[in-house]
């Protein structure tokens, strides 16, 4: 059930989490509409990963409203399929006997269903998203010799092969050279034209951000700044990078 | 040679022994892959030897060995995952612990046990020559439901081995996958110690998987791959022990490492 286009992909209203007693993500409220490529950028330990895992459905219980796709995060399930993933800094056995392709599979895998096999149609996809990612040619390498930005563009691939409507990366270009990090970016807006997405980026480069994304949201625990790129100004990158005060000495 | 042979597959016991073996084995190299993969080698390490502890005890109060077994692996293998999925650190050490306590357990209740207690040699270290006729039903059946599993979930478990945080935000069920792969593991080794025992029934479930890594890189030849390695290292072990007249438990585990250390030769891992 798809929300109406008018409709904010993500709202986020009063949203605070804790873990472990600590305040993560405190009084956070705001909303992405359809279409855009929003930066998500804060300092680290700022709570932008837990924000992400929240939007997943992977962290709860919180405090707030989300919507995602009109629905709570935890409700979302066949919704599940439009949402693309790419996580940070992948942790997988490099030696782990699986070529571009088979991982590209893998996010067709929740569709096909259990005792079923990805057939024809679902290897059509996977050529389709390595295509669009331009590692077409590299569908055969085993995934641990690849570049760490041909990995990312694999694991993009693996997101965009279920078809997604919102796409969320938590620091795509985390361990990848300044000119893969360019690549990278000019791929993600290219395909917010070409395949109507909606993306939501975490990014600790902010001059990348800032050129590239249409919004951004900035967050040190509370946030601290919602609008249109433009407006990030330097006085708002540095409240953003000040420690909170909940970290400053004596408090 | 060819006379000794055909005298071994004349045998009814042998006979029994080589389907018996080669269930088990098939159903052992199977779940290697993922034993490898998702690195569960101590895990099957921990929970074999609790099996012991389940042996002991059914043999105290005069219950099915093979029942004691089970329900020991099971209990292992369930609190192991329940102790684990809390608290991610732990998992090394839980297994450290239920291992250690399942094999003081065995000793205690043999200590209580009257008179002799030689039959739990044959769990320690196998005794597959000794399948009667009435193993082989539930054998096949529980090498079936092994299958039947793993095919039904193949794709999920391969998800979840290579990268979990993703196959969790996919939507697969990562943690029923775990406790699931670790009650096929603990109803594997409880068969497999009928085979090679207790102490060496890892081997079963870890030489395959790791073999057959090393011989090929594509994720869809792995498990045939695998579980040809397991059969044939099985089959060949019962025949080696038949011909040279030692113990079949050592000598499959000693021909699957053969194999095992081939395969690392040929893949040029070894430079």
């Amino acid at each position: 059930m798809n929300a109406k286009n008018d409709s904010p992909i993500i709202e986020v209203q009063h949203l605070s989490f804790r873990r472990n007693g600590r305040i993560v993500l405190h009084d956070v409220s705001f909303e992405i509409r359809e279409h855009e490529l929003v930066g998500l950028i804060g300092p680290n330990g700022g709570g932008k990963t837990s924000l992400l895992q929240t939007l997943l459905g992977v962290l709860h219980p919180y405090e707030g409203v989300i919507r995602v796709l009109g629905r709570e995060p935890e409700r979302l399930d066949k919704a599940r399929g439009q949402i693309g993933y790419v996580a940070q800094n992948k942790q997988f056995d490099r030696d782990f006997p699986a070529r571009a392709k088979d991982v590209v599979l893998m996010g067709t895998f929740p569709q096909v269903g259990f005792g079923r096999l990805p057939g024809g149609k679902e290897k059509t996809r996977v050529f389709e998203a390595l295509e669009q990612v331009g590692m077409r040619d590299r569908a055969a390498r085993p995934i641990g010799r690849l570049s760490g930005g041909e990995q990312q563009r694999v694991f993009i691939a693996q997101a965009l092969v279920s078809h997604p409507r919102l796409l969320i990366l938590d620091e795509p270009t985390a361990g990848v050279d300044r000119e893969g990090e360019e690549s990278l970016i000019r791929l993600l807006t290219r395909l917010k034209t070409e395949s109507d997405l909606t993306i939501l980026m975490v990014s600790h480069n902010v001059t990348l951000i800032r050129s590239h994304t249409d919004r951004i949201v900035a967050l040190n625990r509370d946030l601290i700044f919602a609008g249109a790129a433009s407006g990030l100004t330097d006085a708002v990158i540095a409240e953003v990078y000040h420690p909170h005060p909940a970290e400053m000495p004596g408090v | 040679m060819f006379d000794r042979l055909s005298e071994m597959f004349s045998l009814a016991f042998m006979q029994r022994a080589f389907l018996g073996g080669m269930l088990v084995g098939a159903s052992c190299a199977f779940l290697s892959v993922f034993v490898v993969l998702r690195r569960l080698a101590f895990v099957s390490q921990g929970v074999s030897h609790a099996a012991f502890g389940g042996v002991a005890l059914a043999v105290l109060v005069g219950l099915n060995p093979s029942l004691g077994a089970l329900v020991f692996s099971v209990g292992t293998a369930l609190a192991i995952g329940g102790v684990s999925r809390r608290r991610s650190w732990v998992e090394d050490s839980s297994i450290g612990i239920f291992l250690a306590v399942s094999m003081a357990l065995g000793l205690l209740f043999l200590g209580l046990k009257r008179g002799s207690a030689t039959g739990l040699y044959g769990y320690l270290f196998g005794s597959i020559l000794s399948i009667l006729p009435s193993d082989l039903p539930w054998m096949i059946g529980l090498t079936l439901l092994v299958f039947v599993v793993l095919f039904v979930f193949i794709k999920e478990l391969y998800f979840y081995v290579f990268d979990e945080t993703m196959a969790r935000v996919a939507g697969v069920p990562v943690d029923a996958l775990y406790f699931g792969l670790l009650l096929l593991l603990a109803i594997t080794i409880s068969l497999g110690m009928k085979l090679v025992g207790a102490i060496l029934v890892t081997a079963l479930l870890v030489i395959p998987g790791a073999t057959a890594r090393f011989l090929t890189s594509n994720i869809v030849a792995l498990i045939p791959l695998s579980i040809a390695v397991g059969v044939i290292g099985v089959a060949l072990g019962l025949t080696v022990a038949y011909l040279a007249n030692v113990s079949p438990g050592a000598s499959i585990v000693l021909v699957l490492f053969l194999g095992f250390l081939s395969a690392f030769l040929v893949s040029g891992r070894g430079a």
